[in-house]
């Protein structure tokens, strides 16, 4: 469906990755650890390798989290977009089809968060 | 003066006639079509605009009197509360925060409704409509006035009160009833009034103005009691006109029925979610609480609105899509919502605290079936750490959905760990939403929504710091620069409750007036 106008009614996208300088957006969700309270959204080079992404921009942001230094980046599991998905830390975002918007979720499932409750 | 009135005064249903049909004419040298080019294009079939009557048969003259009455006895209590330092009676300066939240983000869009009415107010051929539609405009101005007005008391003595209008076109939680008024407004003369007098006024606003007004009374505000008791009779007729109005609608055409079911879907959904806040507000910024918000959604959303929907189910309406998540949600919306502006504190414009045990155990005690499980070990963990002076201020930013733009807080229903996503592909372009309510709405208007001003990839675009920053320069705090642009007083309007001025300056007043 589209939006029932008078006259034309087409704009340009407001979040197309030529806006961002050379980065693009990712999302990073840590999966049944709600006590961080919702997903991030960083804006990366595509350059950057998904390791370097993570202990810059992530790991600092959800180390008030007790679970948060248990973490083994190394076996963690990962969906993309809803698909599981199987990168490789040490290469780039872009080398890993990591593209602008997408929405990584991070899998600990041996981490049962707060109160083993899923918090 | 010797001219004899020849007439008794004329009875109300001629004095209606006469004031709204009887302005009206025929176009001779323009074609109707081209006088009201904006109330066809939605496909809303209009086959009689006199069936259109407003219950209360109001006219012009009749609404001047009365508004002016009202106004005479609001400001009389407005500046006896200013003269007798009323702002000391609250329980607690806590309660401010929900003053700051409902002056921030919930009084500018009164003026945007005034502008959706006024433009209605214009477009709609039936005379009739368009007298009710200038009438609400009127009012909600005169409501935003009257909040103006208030609150204006507060802002003397308390942080996070003044840029309103710079703030609201900025902040970052702001953009959620902004983006939604926006959206009302933007939208066709009948889609608006679906969306703002059916689905808000008729269907929601219990839940906003009850609460509110009632959560004041309880904690001593009586400025804002008072501006609320003297806009409620504005808002019974506000009801009225949307149950009126959605009916005439689905009587004039059975072509109606699923383009305003359509509406009822998309802005029942909006609606819900914009009334996030005032659940926040309801069961943790009220120093002493009316009700939890799960408790008003039971009555007023469950009860009233089922009740609503029952009535309507005639027409060919039921009700809407997002009807059992959003009652789903009772038990863990406010939660969430608060968790993420705890979280958040530093961002907020407004203050956020740890809760004590007797809080607790009203959450508790409200909640039994989510809180002790999901929300009271958070809250304890977060209270612990903030004891052991290692507050916690998240400064990365969180994802945003597309089409409410709030952060995606929320859980999967009936799965209250999994937070919930979805994403869309749309020309190539990807967008992220909270909900299957929220991606669907956007399927349905996939152009409109392609411009959401997001806050958070704004911020990322660079377009949210003031003109003299260099954010190459090596000190360059990029969240420290963006709190600057949203123009707050660091420090002051932000953070936690606990050692802020608002919390230093009502204790030392409070002592001063009830102490030697």
């Amino acid at each position: 469906m589209s939006v029932i106008a008078l006259g034309p009614y087409e704009f340009a996208p407001r979040d197309q990755v030529k806006n961002f300088h050379g980065n693009i957006l990712v999302n990073f969700c840590w999966d049944r650890h709600v006590l961080v309270s919702a997903p991030f959204a960083v804006a990366l080079p595509p350059a950057m390798t998904l390791r370097e992404a993570i202990m810059t921009r992530i790991v600092p942001s959800i180390a008030f989290h007790p679970d948060a230094e248990k973490i083994d980046w190394n076996t963690v599991q990962w969906e993309k977009d809803h698909q599981p998905w199987q990168p490789d830390l040490d290469k780039s975002l872009a080398e890993n089809k990591v593209g602008h918007k997408d929405y990584l979720l991070f899998i600990t499932p041996e981490l049962k968060g707060l109160n083993n409750a899923g918090l | 003066m010797d001219m004899k009135a020849t007439k008794k005064k004329l009875g109300i249903k001629e004095r209606y006639a006469h004031m709204t049909r009887g302005l009206g004419w025929e176009p001779t040298y323009q074609s109707a079509d081209a006088v009201f080019p904006y109330d066809k294009y939605e496909g809303i079939k209009i086959h009689d605009w006199d069936k259109w009557v407003d219950p209360f048969r109001l006219t012009m003259d009749a609404y001047w009197k009365y508004q002016g009455e009202k106004d005479r006895k609001l400001y009389a209590v407005i500046e006896a509360f200013a003269q007798n330092n009323g702002h000391l009676n609250i329980t607690d300066a806590r309660y401010l925060s929900a003053i700051k939240l409902f002056w921030q983000g919930v009084s500018p869009l009164e003026n945007y409704v005034v502008q959706g009415f006024a433009r209605a107010g214009r477009h709609f051929r039936g005379e009739a409509s368009r007298v009710a539609c200038q009438m609400q405009a009127v009012d909600e101005l005169r409501h935003y006035q009257t909040q103006a007005h208030s609150i204006s008391n507060y802002n003397k003595y308390y942080n996070g009160f003044h840029s309103q209008r710079h703030m609201w076109d900025r902040v970052w939680y702001l953009s959620v009833p902004k983006s939604f008024g926006e959206d009302a407004l933007t939208s066709g003369p009948f889609e608006f009034l679906i969306a703002i007098s059916f689905s808000f006024e008729y269907v929601l606003t219990n839940l906003l103005f009850v609460p509110f007004m009632s959560g004041a009374a309880y904690n001593g505000d009586m400025s804002t009691v008072t501006f609320g008791f003297s806009a409620q009779s504005d808002e019974s007729r506000h009801m009225t006109l949307g149950i009126e109005a959605i009916k005439f609608l689905l009587e004039q055409d059975p072509a109606n029925v699923p383009i305003v079911q359509g509406w009822i879907d998309k802005w029942f959904w909006r609606g819900s979610k914009v009334l996030a806040l005032v659940g926040m507000m309801m069961d943790y910024m009220l120093p002493k609480r009316v009700m939890s918000w799960k408790e008003a959604w039971e009555i007023y959303a469950e009860e009233n609105g089922g009740a609503l929907f029952r009535d309507l189910a005639r027409y060919g309406i039921r009700p809407p899509k997002g009807w059992a998540d959003a009652c789903e949600a009772k038990d863990h919306l406010s939660h969430q919502v608060w968790l993420l502006f705890y979280e958040y504190g530093g961002a907020a414009a407004f203050h956020t605290w740890s809760l004590t045990d007797e809080e607790l155990d009203w959450l508790s005690a409200k909640y039994p079936d989510s809180f002790d499980k999901y929300y009271r070990p958070r809250l304890e963990f977060l209270r612990d750490k903030h004891a052991r002076g290692e507050r916690v201020y998240q400064g990365t930013l969180p994802t945003l959905c597309t089409t409410c733009q709030i952060p995606l807080c929320f859980t999967e229903p009936g799965d209250p760990t999994k937070i919930s996503h979805r994403e869309t592909v749309h020309k190539d372009e990807k967008y992220v939403f909270c909900s299957d309510h929220c991606q669907e709405i956007f399927g349905n208007e996939p152009e409109k929504f392609v411009q959401s001003w997001l806050p958070v990839n704004q911020i990322y675009q660079g377009n949210c710091f003031n003109p003299d920053v260099d954010p190459t320069a090596p000190d360059f705090d990029p969240l420290k620069a963006v709190l600057e642009y949203f123009k707050y007083n660091l420090g002051r309007d932000n953070g936690d409750f606990e050692g802020s001025e608002d919390q230093r300056n009502f204790a030392m007043w409070r002592g001063q007036a009830s102490k030697n």
